[in-house]
């Protein structure tokens, strides 16, 4: 930085000497680093500490242990992806505590892992703002001047001689340049000509891009950590709710006490489960659900989960939400994430078989929503399901029918189940334990039930989001500048000849080399006979 | 005049014809067994020839013989090789073609959903690549690795489970399912495209045979110990069979969800294979003797002697692994589990629903295959080490294919990993869960990046280069088919 100073107080030929620098492929940059090292004996403490924090190779350490770090992590099972149980199944006691001690068990929000990003992106400020004022000057005082050594020492390079004056020569070199590289730019000194033309200079800059979009992304996953959450909510058919269930990370993998924690967080508006339906692959043929279906993935189409949102008493909206559709509300995104049976069947359908008293059968079947009562006509009975719901081992719906009379006798409690299951326990049920029958003349089974559903929602906050991808955009964009674009250059001095006018062109790209000295031996067959024409040279090293 | 010039023309023609008489028979034979076997199995199995799995049966027949002829042409450098192996290619491509069409069609879903279906595509995408690269570079060489590579990745999803039928969990239908794949397959291809530029310009840079094969040995070791590791746990929830005990564990295939076991438990049900074991434990030690050899540098002769005998050793192993597992019914696998593990499982319902199949080990059969062909790769190397250098183009257009595809790798394993993370957002709610399959994209991308860098900014190109895009293709690997099998998480259904 110091001698660029120097060099700008000296006029003249400082700006040519300028030109030589940029012109010439940048020094090597270990040397230059060796340099600097041997500087900052001399400095204080502070301008080695930020010299070493803007070198490439510690970004490279940095990379390389990130690397390493991660594989531990994708090869030892992390807290967040694996429950306690199996942790524990996979590890002896005492090794479990040692990893978690170590911080091993969830590495990625370590904070010695989270020092080491924040120190990656320090690294890249550091080494950007470092290099940054050297990609700048190719864009702020492009070197439209060169002597005609340096032009001649350019990675392209070419003599030839036009019979013509200068002037005239001029506008046939312009014309060309200006086909294969944008309009030249005319410099003269000392009755010589200098005409340079440049083409995707911006391309010098995509390389701050790409850590700058990196940047972006990182804020964004801080801005996500500092002010959003996850959480869940879990929510039965008809249910609302105003708090969510934060994730508990801190929990223990190792002690018994490793409940997890509750903490709640109030949301602000009323969050109201209205109803649930759950979509098969190949419809079902009967409502009698099992608790395995509903819960296979291969099984089920998709599960759906309408719900509305209430603020002050009055509902704003209705959402389905669904795998892959999540509800979106001020910040707040409801996803699916769980579904199971309720706690009792919404939807009730009973077979009713009458015998008369001279013998005749008939067969009736009433659908009952929740626990509404209904009135068997035929036996003349008011029937009310008081509970109803699934059996949890046996995966069996069943009601409990209170039946009433019109005599004045207390009402019977009767279990009803589906026809085969009620025969199976007639049939186990013995004298000493009977099971409790119907009145005389009429039986009563459950041919069709639709449980109520629960749902469990996960809940993100994160207001970094839209931060992250606009950084991954960035990301993209740098990408494709800096792989797919090249800062080509090309010097073109026009020196007044005995027999006309010698042209001595010179040019080089920052990338793609080889597709450049094919555009520029187009440019000089183009312009017309040629003196000396220097083949590219052989290194075809990329820069 | 005219008779002095056709003379040795016709003399050197001969010769040609001589040259190649042997690997086109011998490769035509391959096809033609390998026909007897697949044809009468495709019409028994009555599925009819428009199936997906007849069309790639027939694919796998031309590829095997296609590959064969290409690897071929590393020993005997003749054109004609070439233009029949292209013919085999061309049919085995359309083949190949069609029966992604078909099970696209039967699927009604891109093929690209789960494991069998992109290394169908991903095979697909590499030899449509390989294409478009001969016709840029003119570098016949490289479609002696791409395609063996394409064909080994063809061969190796016939041992996955496949279920065109399959319906798509709730999770996987989105659109971004194949915005996500299709990038992640595309540079996963330029990827393999770096490596095998890498290679060759590694042979033809002259780095010394003791290091190609001191890396074949590593990476037999490694394989196998890793097999050993994380692929051979007995009922007793141990490691490391093969290294101990000489044993090797298969477990079992499970159909339908007849049988409730936890998915943790499935992996530890496992039975002994009789003499698998003694065969890879014979491969290792000999792996291991070689790696040893190598490294105190013994003489050459001694090296490539054990490098066969552990060749030999690998092929035993693998035939072990397929006469056993065609060989041994469900129930005597049963009746190897120890009686007090046995216990606590309904045996009945496990006869029923378990069957014995190397499919239920893909990942330790892939490793073995990997290990074999790169063991088999490096003798033909060595046996022909200075007509295969003579021929290769020169190590700067090599090294320029190798920045070239990385920089075409690069951006799409971003894309790759922007697009699941958008996915990932819209279905999960968060777009970076750090589950494994994700820190593995992560770390593949770090090493392209460091990668890139060194190349940029320190002018690494060359041998170093050629080293850090072997190191890059192999975290691809890991990521793309290790971490499915061996640390599922939100990526385990693909």
């Amino acid at each position: 930085m110091k001698s660029n100073e120097t060099h700008r107080k000296s006029n003249g030929t400082a700006e040519i000497e300028e030109a030589v620098i940029q012109a010439l492929p940048l020094p090597n940059s270990s040397a230059e680093e060796e340099k600097k090292k041997a500087g900052s004996r001399k400095d204080d403490f502070l301008d080695a500490t930020i010299r070493f924090l803007s070198t490439i190779r510690l970004g490279i350490y940095l990379l390389i242990i990130l690397v390493l770090i991660s594989f531990v992590g994708t090869i030892v099972p992390q807290k967040p992806n694996t429950s306690p149980e199996n942790l524990q199944r996979m590890f002896a006691p005492a090794n479990l505590v040692l990893l978690d001690r170590l911080g091993l068990l969830d590495i990625f929000h370590a904070w010695w892992f989270k020092s080491l990003l924040t120190l990656l992106g320090i690294n890249i400020v550091f080494a950007s703002i470092d290099r940054f004022s050297n990609a700048w000057r190719y864009i702020k005082r492009p070197a439209k001047w060169l002597t005609e050594a340096v032009i001649r020492a350019q990675h392209q390079h070419a003599e030839i001689q036009i019979h013509a004056p200068l002037e005239k020569a001029e506008t046939v070199v312009k014309e060309h340049m200006r086909k294969y590289f944008g309009h030249p730019e005319v410099t003269e000194k000392d009755g010589r000509k200098v005409l340079f033309s440049q083409r995707q200079v911006y391309s010098r800059l995509a390389a701050y891009g790409i850590h700058l979009s990196l940047l972006v992304i990182f804020a964004g996953g801080l801005i996500g950590l500092e002010f959003g959450y996850r959480a869940r909510v879990s929510l039965n058919e008809g249910e609302s709710t105003t708090k969510v269930i934060l994730f508990d990370t801190t929990r223990s993998v190792v002690e018994a006490a490793g409940e997890p924690k509750f903490i709640e967080r109030e949301m602000p508006f009323t969050l109201l489960f209205d109803k649930a339906e759950v979509v098969f692959n190949n419809p079902k043929e009967s409502s009698l659900l099992h608790r395995d279906d509903i819960q296979n993935p291969g099984v089920v189409k998709n599960w759906y989960c309408t719900l509305s949102i209430w603020e002050n008493g009055v509902k704003q909206s209705t959402h389905v939400v669904a795998v892959n559709q999540p509800l979106s509300h001020r910040g707040f995104r409801f996803f699916q994430s769980g579904f199971d049976f309720g706690e009792g069947l919404k939807e009730l359908s009973f077979l009713v078989r009458f015998k008369d008293a001279a013998g005749h059968p008939s067969e009736s079947v009433y659908k009952v929503r929740g626990r509404d009562p209904f009135v068997i006509k035929e036996a003349n009975l008011v029937a009310t399901p008081v509970r109803s719901g699934i059996m949890p081992q046996a995966d069996l719906p069943f009601a409990i029918l209170s039946l009433q009379g019109k005599d004045a006798k207390p009402p019977l409690q009767l279990p009803v189940f589906d026809e085969a299951t009620t025969q199976k326990m007639r049939q186990a049920a013995s004298e000493s334990s009977p099971l409790l029958r119907p009145p005389e003349g009429i039986e009563i089974f459950l041919v069709d039930a639709i449980p109520e559903f629960s749902t469990t929602l996960q809940v993100s906050r994160d207001p970094g989001v839209t931060t992250v991808w606009a950084g991954c955009l960035l990301l993209m964009l740098g990408l494709t500048l800096a792989f797919y674009f090249s800062h080509q250059r090309l010097w073109a001095m026009l020196i007044p000849a005995p027999t006309g006018t010698t042209v001595v062109l010179g040019g080089d790209s920052s990338k793609n080399r080889s597709a450049f000295a094919k555009k520029f031996q187009h440019l000089v067959v183009s312009m017309g006979p040629q003196e000396e024409s220097t083949a590219p040279s052989q290194d075809f090293k990329e820069n | 005049m005219s008779r002095v010039q056709t003379e040795p023309m016709s003399e050197k023609e001969a010769t040609a014809q001589k040259k190649i008489l042997w690997p086109i028979l011998f490769s035509f034979l391959g096809m033609l067994l390998l026909g007897m076997f697949v044809i009468p199995s495709i019409l028994k199995s009555g599925a009819g020839l428009m199936s997906p799995g007849a069309l790639l049966s027939l694919a796998i027949i031309f590829y095997v013989g296609g590959s064969a002829l290409l690897i071929s042409y590393l020993l005997r450098r003749v054109e004609r090789l070439v233009q029949v192996a292209k013919g085999l290619v061309l049919v085995a491509f359309v083949f190949h073609t069609g029966a992604i069409a078909a099970h696209w069609m039967v699927a009604r879903h891109p093929p690209i959903s789960n494991i069998f279906e992109m290394l169908i595509s991903f095979a697909w995408a590499l030899i449509a690549l390989d294409y478009i690269f001969q016709r840029i570079y003119k570098l016949k060489i490289l479609s002696s690795f791409s395609v063996p590579i394409a064909t080994l990745a063809v061969l190796l999803s016939t041992i996955l489970p496949t279920d065109p039928e399959r319906v798509l969990p709730p999770a996987l239908q989105s659109v971004w399912l194949y915005i996500h794949v299709t990038f992640a397959i595309f540079s996963y291809v330029a990827c393999a495209i770096a490596f095998v530029a890498s290679i060759l310009y590694l042979i033809k840079d002259r780095v010394k045979l003791e290091t190609f094969g001191m890396i074949t040995q590593a990476l037999t070791v490694s394989t196998l110990l890793g097999i050993d590791w994380l692929g051979n746990a007995d009922t007793a929830h141990r490691h490391f069979n093969i290294l101990l005990r000489g044993e090797f564990f298969l477990n079992f295939l499970y159909k339908g969800r007849d049988i409730a076991i936890p998915e943790m438990e499935k992996t530890f049900l496992a039975a002994a294979l009789p003499w698998v074991g003694t065969a890879m434990r014979i491969s290792l030690l000999v792996a291991t003797l070689g790696l040893i050899l190598y490294l105190v540098k013994a003489s050459s002769k001694i090296l490539i002697r054990v490098t066969q005998l552990g060749f030999l050793a690998q092929l035993a192993a693998v035939a072990a692994i397929l006469i056993a597992t065609l060989n041994t019914s469900t129930q005597e696998m049963i009746d190897r589990i120890p009686g007090q593990i046995l216990s606590q499982y309904d045996a009945t319902a496990l006869a029923k629903a378990a069957t014995v199949s190397i499919k239920s080990n893909p990942f330790t059969l892939a490793g073995l295959l990997v290990a074999l062909v790169t063991t088999l790769l490096f003798l033909i190397l060595n046996s022909r080490h200075e007509a295969i250098v003579a021929s290769l183009p020169e190590p700067r257009l090599l090294d320029e294919v190798n920045y070239k595809v990385v920089t075409i790798a690069f951006p799409l394993l971003t894309l790759m990993i922007a697009t699941g993370a958008f996915w990932a957002n819209r279905t999960w709610g968060s777009y970076w869960n750090w589950d494994p399959k994700e820190v593995g994209a992560l770390i593949t991308w770090l090493v392209y990046a460091a990668y890139l860098h060194m190349r940029i900014v320190r002018g690494w190109a060359g041998r170093r280069a050629a080293y850090f895009a072997i190191i890059g293709f192999v975290l691809v690997l890991f990521t793309f088919i290790g971490i499915s099998y061996l640390l599922p998480g939100l990526h385990a259904y693909a």
